[in-house]
Order: structure tokens, then C-alpha cells, then sequence
């Protein structure tokens, strides 16, 4: 919620209609504010290099905005500004001030304002934007009219997802902030015991995996797992995958590869064997290019297609030659035979 | 079994059959305008299809009590006819279809037995061999506690000689059948499996030494005997396990009085598989080798179905040389893989049932 305001941008706290009617500017100790009171915090940001130098040179330009509390203050604005304050040895600060009975809806849609309307926020600060409204609004009405004028979504398929995000575990969250893992992806794993789930973000992260390669992988080891009733932990920790995850002397595109076909014979070990089994025999029957053999989908059905490249009728006649040696080749006989 | 609470159509609540399940069965009712309203009732528990199983609706059939099995053209149908007198069941099977064929399923029986029996009437009016199962949509058994309509169907097809009722169940209701006059067109039919795929995937159904109980005593009494397998699952040991239900029920039961046994691999169309995970999220039986066939359903990759079909057929030829084996929905390449030829080779599979139903239940077409 900080990172403008520190840089010497204007703040936003005027832009909630009439926070500041009820504020008052005052100094305060910063022992008196409560720093691990995080209700009222957006921003996913712990830094606080970035304002230091300026703070330090040109004062807080835009004071901290808090609220009164049982034993002193909490923050609404400014986590980051007070914790550079504190970092720079500050004794104290001014800050404006609410009164502990101000209204707690006012007072989120301003923590939120402060964030939102100076950048986009990532998916754990909206998750956190959003509860904070829906935890204070009167109503579901004025909740949706204020979601929607600070730029959060409000589409009913979207807000409750969303809202799971910032109850998720830390290390998934953390995934969703390096980018490793999408939204759908966290919930999914939010489903999961959470060391599975963070054993989970940490293999993605080391195998640096798209998202649609996740969903694979997650599905092959869950129904592996469940099968074999062993815990998604103990199926990456084993020796086959930790072979592969720690030979750093292959490209990490052969290490996804190899991890797939893995995990993938091994949750279907007869497909697989029946697969190679299969392109075993296509290479021994040497196509080439103009050929291409298709079995029937999955090995179900019972009807091969053949399919011919060619560009002329030499071409043609040629492929006519080539087929005639496939016919009487024994691999095409093993591969009928099924 | 646990029957909560009655729900009855307004517009049958008079009907002498409502009024006789409502006398018997002694839980509180309540009269709807329709359907809907019971869905409503059962869709906002937190485990709808449980629920489902634990009201018992009382309505009128307005459709068509007769359906065609629903075969696909991919993979070979007996081509049975569906005797539709209601749906879903109190058992509670893991891979049961029925738990995602209504939304939410719920217990319903038709209590317009008249329109029924006339329907029947007119289909039994033909005189080709006609094979009919009550089993596709329910246990055809489970009614047996509340309803007389076994009785009804079975002195209904003793009275005519072209045509078989086929009473399909995992119960061992059988008491009301004893003592009455089939004729041998009324073939008892008990769905098998190996005691722990009962134990673990069949909840609330009879135990197989139960079934093979059941199955024993109908013989006795005179009525010919089916058998299925389905569905057949895959586990490490199941073959052996197989072998010892097949050489249980040998020990139960004699061959020359079975009037065929269906064999058919755990299949499932892909939403089945998001209930079992949801509701029964021990079972393991999802995470085998399946692929999608062209019909849309989850089924055993081919060559492990063949596998176990050749070893299963194998076991059932030691002990019954000759009696009737059928596949349940699988292609050619099956059958001939597994049992040596094709339907067609025979006449097709539905000359295959009709031959054997006439040679057990002593039909006479005309
Ligand atoms: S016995 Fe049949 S109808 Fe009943 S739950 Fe099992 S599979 Fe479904």
C-alpha cells in the first residue's frame, strides 16, 4: 500500500469520500503502534530498501495512516514507511489518526484505496482486499459497489476463489507472488495437507514447469499416491525422481521430460509398455517421412491408418514400393497382432 | 437399509399401493405436487446421493415402463429389454452409474402397477423369445420389503412360455419368491464379486457366501439361475480371488441350471469418477489403467480386460464346460481374444441368450 506514497506520489487517502473528516494529524511513538496487526494490510512487499534513502532525505511525505487501537495504534496505510521508520531509528512520527469507533468499512476501503489505485494489485493482495471489504461492509450491495469502484473483481465465479487465496499456506502464496503457480493451481493445492502442498510448489519451482505441465504432473502423482498409499512427499523424495531432479548435467527441459515419462509409466505401466512397444516396431519398419502409421486411439479400436506424403506419381509409386517391404515386414505383423 | 422419510405424489395418494408401502414402511410423509420437490429436499444435504438413498418417492410412471438396453454401436449389446418400475437403490456401490444418471438421484418407485401389467401384456403379446430384467435402474430385490410386484411379474411370466423375467440383485431378499408357481420363467440373477471388492466397493450389499446362499435355494425351488460379473475389478491377487468365487459358486450351484454368466470390466463415464473420489475417498478403484473408448466411458486398458476375461473364462470352463459366457459390452477383437470366437460367428449374442433361455427355462416360442 506503500510504495507510491513513499516515492513522493501523492497519497490515496483522499480518495475515500470521507475518511478524512474524521482523521486527525498527530505525532505518535512508534513503540505505541502495533506492527503485527495486520488487518488492515494489502501489500505483499516486507522490503523496505527502496524507501529507505528517501525517507531519510526527505521525511515522510505522506504520513502513515492509523487507527486507534485497545493498546495504542494499528495501521491502515504506511506498513512499509513505519517499518523503514523504525529501521532508520526512528523514535517517532506523524501520522493521521482515526478514532477506535470510526467506521471499519471506511477505514478498509481506504487500506485497500491506498493500494489499489496506485498499481495493480497481484492475486494475494486482492484475495486480502477483498475479505477486508467483505469482513466490513454492511451488505452484499454496498460490497459490490465498493469492490467495483477499487478495481476488484466482482463476478460470483471469481470473489469466492479469490478470497481463498490469502488463507492459503504461505509457501503456495508464495508461488502464486514468484509466478510459478496460477490461481486455479493454489486452490488445488489448498485442497491438499499443507507440506504436500509445499513439497508440491518446491518441485515446480525446481523443475521451473508451465502451468498446464502442473496439472499433469499433480494428477500422475496424486493417483499414483493414492494408489500405492504413499504421501505425494514420499513419492518426490524417493531415489527415481531425486535422480532425475538433481542431475544438474542435463538441460532442466530433458529433466521435465524424463520426470514425465517417469511418472507417467509408472502410473500406466502397461499403456506405456504397450506405447513403446509400439514405436519400437513403427522404427523397425523404417516409414520415413512419407509414411506416418496411426494406431487406433488408446490401442481401443481395431483400425490403423496409413498415412501418404508424396508430390508426384514417381513420389507415389515409390511409397507404393516402400509399402509393399512394410507388408511382408515382421514388425508390421507383431504390431497387427497386438 | 434406512428409510427416512416418504415422500408421495399428491396425485397417487389415494392409490390402494401408496397406501400399503406407507402402512408398511412407518416413517413420516409428506405429500408433493412433483418431483422437484424431493430433489430440493435432498440436494441441499451434504451428501445428496446418501440422501437419496434414504427418502422413498411414491409416483406415477407417465412414460413407457420398457426400454431397450442402452447398447452403443461400438461394442456388442444382449439386447435385453429394461423393465423400468424404479430407480436407484438403499445398497451404496462405489462405481454405481446411477448415482450421477438423475440430479440428485432419489429412490422412486412407480406405484401404477396397472398401467405396468398392461404395458406387459401387450409386450408378452408377441411370441418371439423376449428376455426382461428389472435391474438396469435399481436392485430388481430391494423392493421385496415394501411391494408384491416380484410376485405379480413372476406368476405374470409363468402364465406364458416365449418370454423371461430376469430378477437381477446383491440381496438376498428372497423369501416371497419360494412357493410360487414360475414355471422357469423367472431366472434369479446375483451380481458377484470377490469378497473384498464387496467388502470395499459394494456397501450395505449381501456378502458373497450370502448371495451364493440365495442363489442355492432358488435352484432349489426350481428357478434357473444367472450369474454376472460385473464389474469385474482389477487388483493385485484378483485373479486367484476370482478363481475362488467361481469355484464357490461351482460348489453352490449346478452348472446345467445357470442360464448364462455375463462377464464385463469396471467401465464408467468420467463424472462417476468425481463421485467416487468425493464420496468414497478410500477406494482406489479410479486409479487403475483406463483410457476413454469411443463410447465416452472409462474403461481397463484392452489387453488388461482380455487378460482377465481368458483366465476368468478359463476358470468358469474347468467347472462348467458348457454353460452360456457372454461379454458385457466389448467388441469383437474381445470376444474372439477371449472366448475363442465372435458373435457373429454364433448368430450374434442376442440368438446366443435366447437359445440358452429357451434350453434352461423351457420356452416355446412360436
Ligand atoms: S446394488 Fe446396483 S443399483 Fe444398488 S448401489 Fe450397487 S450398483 Fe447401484
Amino acid at each position: 500500500m506503500d510504495s507510491k506514497s513513499s516515492d513522493g506520489q501523492p497519497g490515496s487517502e483522499n480518495s475515500s469520500p470521507d475518511s478524512d473528516s474524521v482523521a486527525h494529524a498527530d505525532t505518535v511513538a512508534l513503540t505505541e503502534i502495533n506492527a503485527k496487526d495486520a488487518t488492515f494490510r494489502i501489500t505483499t512487499r516486507r522490503q523496505v530498501e527502496d524507501l529507505l534513502d528517501t525517507i531519510q532525505s526527505l521525511g515522510l511525505l505522506h504520513p502513515p495512516v492509523l487507527i486507534e487501537d485497545s493498546s495504542g495504534y494499528s495501521i491502515v496505510c504506511g506498513f512499509r514507511r513505519i517499518a523503514a521508520c523504525r529501521q532508520l531509528g526512528w523514535k517517532s512520527i506523524t501520522a493521521r489518526i482515526h478514532k477506535a469507533g470510526a467506521d471499519r468499512f471506511e477505514i478498509a476501503r481506504l487500506a485497500i484505496a491506498d493500494n489499489a489505485l496506485q498499481r495493480p494489485l497481484n492475486l494475494v493482495e486482492t484475495s486480502r482486499a477483498l475479505n477486508l471489504l467483505a469482513d466490513t461492509s454492511p451488505d452484499q450491495q454496498q460490497f459490490k459497489e465498493a469492490a467495483l469502484s477499487l478495481g476488484l473483481p466482482i463476478s460470483p465465479s471469481v470473489v469466492p476463489k479469490a478470497r481463498e487465496i490469502c488463507r492459503l499456506a504461505l509457501p503456495i502464496q508464495d508461488g502464486i507472488l514468484s509466478g510459478t503457480i496460477n490461481m486455479s493451481m493454489a486452490l488445488e493445492l489448498g485442497k491438499l495437507d499443507a507440506a504436500v502442498a509445499t513439497a508440491l510448489v518446491g518441485f515446480f519451482i525446481q523443475l521451473k514447469v508451465g502451468l498446464n505441465k502442473q496439472r499433469e504432473l499433480l494428477l500422475l502423482l496424486t493417483e499414483i499416491a493414492k494408489r500405492e498409499d504413499v504421501s505425494i512427499q514420499q513419492l518426490i523424495a524417493e531415489k527415481p525422481l531425486q535422480n532425475i531432479l538433481q542431475n544438474t548435467a542435463i538441460d532442466r527441459a530433458v529433466q521435465r521430460q524424463n520426470i514425465r515419462s517417469y511418472l507417467r509409466q509408472r502410473r500406466y505401466p502397461a499403456i506405456s509398455k504397450a506405447e513403446a512397444d509400439y514405436q519400437k516396431r513403427v522404427r523397425q519398419l523404417n516409414l520415413g517421412k512419407q509414411i506416418q502409421l496411426v494406431p487406433p486411439k488408446n490401442f481401443e479400436g481395431t483400425t490403423y491408418a496409413l498415412t501418404l506424403h508424396f508430390e508426384n506419381r514417381q513420389d507415389l509409386s515409390n511409397l507404393n514400393k516402400r509399402i509393399e517391404k512394410i507388408l511382408g515386414h515382421p514388425a508390421l505383423g507383431e504390431i497387427l497382432k497386438r | 437399509m434406512r428409510i427416512s422419510k416418504l415422500f408421495i405424489n399428491q396425485q397417487i395418494a389415494d392409490h390402494p399401493l401408496a397406501r400399503s408401502i406407507r402402512a408398511r414402511l412407518d416413517v413420516p410423509s409428506e405429500y408433493v405436487q412433483n418431483a422437484r420437490q424431493v430433489h430440493a429436499a435432498v440436494a441441499s444435504a451434504p451428501d445428496p446421493v446418501q440422501s437419496g438413498k434414504e427418502i422413498l418417492y411414491l409416483t406415477r410412471n407417465r412414460g413407457a415402463f420398457f426400454k431397450r438396453c442402452p447398447g452403443t454401436r461400438h461394442y456388442t449389446c444382449c439386447d435385453y429389454q429394461i423393465l423400468h418400475f424404479g430407480t436407484f437403490c438403499y445398497m451404496d456401490c462405489t462405481y454405481c452409474i446411477l448415482q450421477t444418471y438423475f440430479h440428485p438421484p432419489i429412490l422412486e418407485y412407480f406405484v401404477n402397477h396397472e398401467d405396468l401389467m398392461a404395458e406387459l401384456d401387450t409386450v408378452l403379446a408377441g411370441k418371439t423369445v423376449l428376455r426382461i430384467g428389472t435391474g438396469e435402474f435399481t436392485d430388481s430385490l430391494i423392493w421385496e420389503l415394501w411391494t408384491d410386484l416380484s410376485k405379480l411379474l413372476i406368476e405374470r411370466f409363468a402364465a406364458q412360455q416365449h418370454a423371461v423375467l430376469e430378477l437381477k440383485t446383491k440381496t438376498t431378499a428372497i423369501e416371497k419368491l419360494q412357493n410360487l408357481n414360475h414355471n422357469r420363467k423367472t431366472i434369479t440373477a446375483w451380481s458377484l464379486n470377490t469378497s473384498r471388492i464387496i467388502r470395499t466397493e459394494e456397501r450395505a450389499t449381501a456378502r458373497l457366501s450370502a448371495r451364493l446362499k440365495a442363489a442355492a435355494r432358488c435352484e432349489k425351488w426350481g428357478y434357473p439361475l444367472a450369474f454376472h460379473f460385473d464389474p469385474l475389478i482389477i487388483y493385485d491377487g484378483c485373479e486367484q480371488a476370482y478363481a475362488r468365487v467361481i469355484e464357490s459358486l461351482f460348489s453352490h450351484v449346478s452348472a446345467e441350471n445357470i442360464a448364462w454368466i455375463s462377464l464385463g470390466a469396471l467401465r464408467f463415464v468420467p463424472s462417476v469418477k468425481t463421485v467416487i473420489q468425493k464420496r468414497f475417498p478410500d477406494s482406489k478403484i479410479v486409479y487403475a489403467e483406463f483410457i476413454k473408448g469411443p463410447d465416452g466411458k472409462m474403461r481397463y486398458f484392452k489387453p488388461l480386460r482380455i487378460n482377465l476375461y481368458r483366465k476368468i473364462i478359463a476358470c468358469i470352463r474347468n467347472h462348467a464346460p458348457d454353460v452360456v459366457v457372454y461379454l458385457c459390452m466389448e467388441d469383437d477383437e474381445v470376444w474372439q481374444k477371449a472366448l475363442g470366437f465372435k458373435p457373429d460367428d454364433i448368430g450374434g449374442l442376442p440368438h446366443m441368450l435366447d437359445m440358452s433361455a429357451a434350453r434352461v427355462c423351457h420356452l416355446k416360442p412360436i
